[in-house]
């Protein structure tokens, strides 16, 4: 890619010979818009100039830093497959940035640099029971690996969702979801803090679905995202029932700046989020000497 | 490739300060007039370079790392919905004329960091590409100095293009690269005699001598307190101790010749233009490592604290910088309103070790 | 020769006047660095001052002349707007109080000499003021009539070689850090720091010896420390006859005789014996400085009698080490005092725009970008309201005419530091869009008025300065320019060596607490907080500090003891409702802090914004400063 400034050694360029796109970002168009819950939204995304868009490669689990033009920039995960899936974002607004965000129409344009991070392990874990535990808008960082099992359903053993939000308002993604459930041994959990007229399914929290899915702890491997009290709760469930803290991955959220390991806005402990992360295993998070 | 040498008279040194001027922006120590304060900034003439002058007050790095610049500016047609955008920084040669072995060590540690690690800064890169580095050698350190304890100096021994130093017939040169090998090559200097390679090496020895006994003194208690801050092994209360007096200011990270730590916001203009800051900035601050939502991971001073003295004084972060994070220039305590300058720190953590005794 | 890009300059972000160096092209500024050489800041800088290069090259600025018209402001010419205000501000009566003029207290020496001229002479007005006068308008009563002159007695310099500093109350280290740092170091090389202060500041921390004393009782504090050392005295036969023969001498002793040891320890919290015990420490020492806050949070004048009474009474006043300071918040607050913007006692430009019958019409204002402007509805209402200022604030949708004016490094000009040390800045950037300094733009109204002055440089305007204000005879521009400036003479008063004791009441302030409303509420200590934040909210990195705290605390929040909030059964964070005695409530997080003491809660400044409704009806009291107290209860 014409600006890339990789030493080359980075993930993206051992896997594709491409490099991220690291300082000066390319624009891209706002195709489409889509409210999901309230405060977030979906923008599907796509690159004006072709050659860039062809050569722009991701992972599960990375994340680009989107420039709003006139607000700033922020980091944002990435919710789509890395095969044959549309490009986009989901985005809470919380900020002015993300504000600023919400407030365009499709037409617009945005910055986009990365994709930065090291990404989900994929080859890896083939042949593992996946279980994805995801609290509130943390599905979006679990989206991408989600699909992407899924559009490789044979290579792995069972693959389970718990998902949990405070209310059905805040499920996201539940289109995404019913479609999911088309897939033959796609094992839904879905919980809501409180009870609700009209709704059917499981009131609760999270961690409870560990023992109503009756997980695999052998031979499997967890992905966990959502708020630091969700987190704890369901990593105690896990450990309690036996499985290693290496088989159970999250990622961080920092504040990021450069998303190349420079500006060390994202430090945690010893590591940087933005180049070492933003995916650890339990055990690395142990480790880093911070609270989560 | 064996080392060239030369010896060059005062003279020689000026007219290759205005050779030089030619084709780089030349940078050297000066001092302003009215405070006797010494900078390291573009020299308007040869004859305002003073290479006698004692360390610059503010580090060098910020000639490659400025404390604010611009580095995009864009423009965006909401009516339209386009944008125009363009680079705002730009490669101009510069010679770097006269860097104290410390300033020099820090920008070999900036480019381990912005250049070695998997990703290259640009911002960096472009300032740093057709950097010519001309060291001097301290003849004797200045107030709060401890390169010794280091290994930053008094003189340079690696990642110069020139370095001098001053002798009994005039500047001794010596070449580190070949793009120095290649402008001495463009001249007819006096070649130097072995003579003046041994006095050169006296110069040094009683340079070192004349470091004051706390800073040769602390030479051990440097790797002894990294082992100490790399093992997690230093006190709370040691570090609270250095936490009641931080100030907040930021300023050790600003004079620090390593700290790399930087900031970026984008701005409006008048003219609905937008541009793109990069400000340096400090892991001493609060909102530094503030996260998205209402969590701040790093809260109390003392923990920011331990943060910064981590990375200049640990281990790991010796082996991004392939030495350690501080070069002894001493600037830190110059500045800080508290008594929490590195050296202080390092004493500190000795007198915990030592359970008060010295 | 000159550095192609550094140049001096003295910061102009509080009452310290630190030296600091500005790089520059002459276009922007790009960095800062410190300036060793300063005998005050001594190579130190605190946050604002090393991120003046953010505020000095913010986009945030008023660039042109502006009038309303149709309701909405428009540019204009420089020529057009002053006329427009001069034959406005002749169909005013300032004699009869039509005009008000408020004035800012970071405005140059050479602004406010010509902006009292424009207002005496050609608006013929005396309803004048500045911004946080009245805290800085008590001590300078007080410290006229110990000292014979309204200013600090001796330098800030002092406190590097004092024996003894005395900090009372102010939490420095956040207000004025390098002074704090320089407290820090004299306490470092043995001088004895003592800290009187209701919570555990920074300073209080770095102290030798911390008073916490219950809150409102800082003065009683003062005066039995007074009332200790002369029992000292007495017990040594040491008679001091150049103390005991000054004015008010007889009456201060016998009101230092009857205080109670008993009432004292239960009212403040201290017992009598530890005060004794400080008092011998007091005796011993050859130089002392006392150091306290002045101005918007500053202290009340009782507990400032106090410390001018306590001073005179260590007979230590004389030593070259010794001072007495009130220590500023804002830059120029008392250069805007010498050069007489300040408004004359019940007859000042707040009392007229807070009286409802009051005859102001019209309002002339530099710099005023308050987060809250008092009295906003009734300058909406003037027939007439002009604006001056650098940067853009919400003082213009009051405005029918806006004037820009430069920023500190874009014109020259000199400033006086809390200790009366009167410095210079030259300009060293060119002002962005040709705009007129402060003096400039008065003395054309002033021109277009019928008056000539004359002026043609600040350098002109400092002449006259130095010919007309009391104590800045000896200065000019010239002199300044030498060095790192110079204090103003207090000999230029007539008053100059008389000292007199202050009049003081032995009070034993009863906390308004109540088993109903047991916390004492107080108002005070903030960080990165500084002019209510209207300047620093133009930087970069310190507005991202102060929005830090918002970010932990979005609604803001109540600082309590652990203990207290043990008893309440909250947690950090919990939002609590609080009621005051007088009704009003709000609810707030609750910040547990091991600085505070049980019975107190502490809100810090800037929230004042947030939870105006709730202070409101405390608008008197709070002027009281650092030492008002606000009866509350605390509900989970």
């Amino acid at each position: 890619m014409s600006n890339c400034h990789g030493n080359h050694e980075h993930g993206n360029c051992k896997t594709t010979g491409l490099c991220p796109i690291v300082t000066f970002p390319e624009v891209v168009n706002i195709d489409e818009i889509r409210d999901e819950i309230p405060e977030v939204k979906t923008f599907y995304l796509s690159f004006p100039n072709k050659d860039v868009e062809r050569e722009f490669r991701i992972k599960s689990g990375q994340f680009i830093m989107c420039t709003v033009f006139g607000a700033g920039e922020f980091a944002v995960s990435l919710p789509p497959s890395p095969e044959n899936d549309r490009f986009h974002i989901s985005v809470r607004a919380v900020g002015k940035v993300t504000h600023a965000l919400h407030a365009l129409k499709p037409g617009d344009k945005l910055g986009v640099r990365g994709p930065f991070g090291n990404g989900f392990p994929f080859d890896e874990i083939k042949g593992k029971n996946i279980i994805y535990v995801a609290g509130g808008i943390g599905l979006i960082p679990l989206r991408s690996s989600i699909v992407h099992a899924l559009q490789h359903r044979e290579d792995f053993g069972r693959i389970i969702l718990l998902y949990g939000a405070r209310s059905s308002k805040d499920l996201m993604y539940q289109p995404d979801i019913r479609e999911w459930q088309q897939n033959a041994g796609f094992e839904t959990f879905i919980t809501i803090d409180r009870p609700e007229e009209g709704w059917t399914g499981e009131v609760g929290y999270v961690n409870q679905l560990i023992e109503k899915a009756n997980v695999p702890v052998d031979n499997s491997v967890a992905f966990v995202c959502g708020p630091p009290v969700m987190f704890n709760s369901v990593i105690g469930e896990f450990l309690k029932r036996g499985m290693s803290e290496d088989a159970i991955i999250s990622t961080l959220e920092r504040q990021m700046k450069c998303g190349i390991g420079k500006c060390q806005h994202c430090a945690v402990g010893r590591t940087l989020v933005c180049t070492d992360g933003p995916v650890y295993t339990y055990r690395q998070i142990k480790t880093l000497g911070e609270q989560i | 490739m064996s080392m060239s040498m030369y010896i060059l008279s005062s003279g020689e040194i000026s007219a290759l300060v205005t050779e030089l001027q030619a084709s780089y922006d030349v940078y050297g120590p000066q001092v302003e007039p009215q405070t006797k304060q010494v900078f390291f900034d573009q020299l308007a003439t040869p004859a305002a370079l003073d290479l006698e002058a004692p360390i610059p007050s503010m580090p060098v790095k910020e000639i490659l790392f400025p404390q604010m610049e611009r580095i995009l500016k864009y423009k965006y047609d909401a009516e339209n919905q386009s944008v125009a955008m363009s680079k705002q920084y730009f490669e101009r040669p510069k010679a770097l004329f006269g860097l104290r072995p410390c300033d020099l060590s820090g920008i070999l540690v900036l480019d381990r960091f912005f250049l070695g690690q998997e990703f290259v800064d640009d911002v960096y890169l472009t300032h740093r590409r057709q950097c010519l580095l001309i060291s001097n050698t301290c003849l004797h350190p200045f107030p709060q100095c401890f390169c010794v304890c280091t290994h930053s100096g008094p003189d340079a021994d690696e990642g110069f293009d020139l370095d001098l130093t001053k002798l009994q017939d005039g500047y001794l040169l010596r070449v580190g690269s070949e793009k120095g090998q290649a402008i001495a090559d463009a001249h007819q200097w006096q070649v130097a005699t072995p003579l003046h390679a041994k006095e050169f090496k006296a110069v040094v020895d009683r340079s070192i001598d004349l470091f004051p006994e706390m800073a040769t003194d602390n030479k051990a208690w440097v790797a002894k307190v990294m082992n100490r801050i790399t093992t997690g092994f230093v006190k709370q209360e040691t570090w609270e101790y250095i936490g009641d007096q931080c100030f907040e200011c930021g300023a050790c990270s600003f004079v620090c010749p390593t700290c790399s730590c930087f900031n970026i916001e984008d701005t409006q203009t008048p003219c609905g233009e937008c541009e793109r800051l990069r400000m340096r900035d400090s892991c001493s601050f609060e909102g530094y490592a503030r996260m998205a939502g209402d969590h701040n991971p790093r809260q109390p001073v003392e923990d920011r604290r331990n943060k910064r003295f981590f990375c200049k004084l640990s281990y790991p972060q010796s082996k991004k910088y392939l030495r350690p994070g501080c070069v002894g220039c001493g600037r830190c305590q110059w500045v800080c309103p508290g008594d929490i300058g590195l050296p202080n720190v390092v004493q500190y953590i000795r007198r915990e070790i030592t359970g008060g005794q010295n | 020769m000159n550095l192609v890009n550094y140049k001096p300059c003295v910061c102009n972000l509080c009452g310290t006047g630190c030296g600091q160096f500005l790089k520059t092209d002459g276009h922007k500024v790009y960095g800062v660095s410190p300036l060793i050489a300063h005998p005050v800041s001594k190579g130190k800088l605190c946050i604002r001052g090393w991120h003046s290069n953010e505020l000095l090259s913010t986009n945030e600025r008023i660039t042109t002349p502006l009038i309303r018209e149709n309701g909405e402001l428009r540019e204009a010419s420089y020529d057009e707007a002053i006329a427009l205000v001069a034959a406005r501000m002749q169909g005013f009566d300032g004699a009869a109080g039509e005009i008000g003029v408020l004035a800012s207290a970071r405005s140059s020496n050479e602004d406010s000499f010509t902006l009292a001229r424009l207002t005496r002479d050609v608006f013929k007005s005396t309803l004048r003021g500045i911004g946080a006068e009245a805290g800085h308008r008590k001590s300078m009563a007080a410290l006229e009539h110990a000292f014979g002159y309204p200013g600090a007695h001796g330098s800030l310099t002092a406190i590097d070689h004092a024996d003894y500093i005395l900090v009372v109350g102010t939490d420095i280290t956040r207000q004025n850090p390098v002074i704090g740092g320089n407290i820090h170091a004299a306490q470092r090389r043995g001088a004895r720091v003592v800290t009187l202060s209701s919570s555990r500041t920074q300073i209080a921390k770095l102290s030798t010896k911390h008073f916490q004393e219950k809150p409102g009782t800082l003065g009683l504090l003062v005066n039995a420390l007074g009332k200790a050392l002369m029992a000292i005295r007495t017990v040594n036969h040491d008679r001091r006859a150049n103390i005991d023969q000054l004015p008010g001498y007889a009456d201060y002793a016998a009101a230092l005789r009857s205080i109670s040891s008993v009432a004292l320890e239960r009212a403040s919290g201290i017992r009598y014996e530890e005060i004794e015990e400080e008092a011998h420490h007091l005796e011993q020492a050859r130089s002392i400085v006392i150091l306290f806050s002045s101005g918007i949070s500053g202290l009340d004048r009782p507990t400032i009698d106090a410390i001018t009474n306590l001073a005179l009474l260590s007979d230590r006043m004389d030593h070259p080490h010794s001072a007495v300071i009130p220590v500023a918040g804002i830059s120029n607050l008392q250069g805007s005092f010498d050069m007489g913007m300040s408004g004359e006692l019940g007859n000042s430009v707040f009392k007229a725009l807070a009286t409802p019958d009051s005859r102001i019409r019209a309002l002339f204002v530099i710099d005023h970008d308050d987060g809250i402007i008092r009295d906003k509805e009734r300058i909406a209402a003037l027939d007439f309201v002009v604006y001056a200022c650098a940067y853009k604030s919400a003082f213009m949708e009051l405005a029918d005419v806006v004037f820009p004016l430069p920023a500190y490094n874009e014109t020259d000009g000199t400033y006086t530091a809390s200790d009366k040390r009167v410095q210079i800045t030259h300009k060293n950037v060119d002002s962005r869009h040709h705009v007129l300094p402060g003096w400039s733009l008065f003395e054309r109204i002033a021109n277009t008025s019928g008056q000539h002055w004359g002026y043609h440089s600040a350098t002109q305007v400092f002449k006259d300065i130095a010919a007309h204000t009391r104590g800045y005879g000896d200065l000019s521009h010239e002199l300044l320019s030498k060095g790192f400036g110079q204090h103003w003479n207090p000999k230029g008063f007539a008053g100059c060596g008389r000292r007199k004791f202050n009049a003081i009441n032995i009070e034993y302030w009863e906390s308004p607490t109540t088993p109903e409303f047991p916390f004492a509420l107080m108002i005070g200590k903030a960080q990165h907080y500084w002019h209510q934040n209207n300047l620093m909210r133009k930087t970069i990195v310190p507005r991202r500090e102060y929005d830090q705290t918002l970010w932990l605390y979005p609604q803001g929040y109540i600082e309590i003891s652990p203990d207290d909030a043990t008893r309440l059964k909250v947690r950090d964070k919990w939002l609590v409702n609080v009621r005051s005695s007088i009704g009003t409530h709000m609810k707030i997080a609750v910040k547990i802090s091991p600085d505070v003491q049980d019975g107190t809660a502490y809100i810090p400044y800037f929230i004042k914004n947030m939870i105006s409704d709730f202070l409101l009806p405390y608008e008197n009291a709070y002027a009281a400063g650092e030492e008002s107290v606000i009866p509350i209860q605390i509900q989970e």
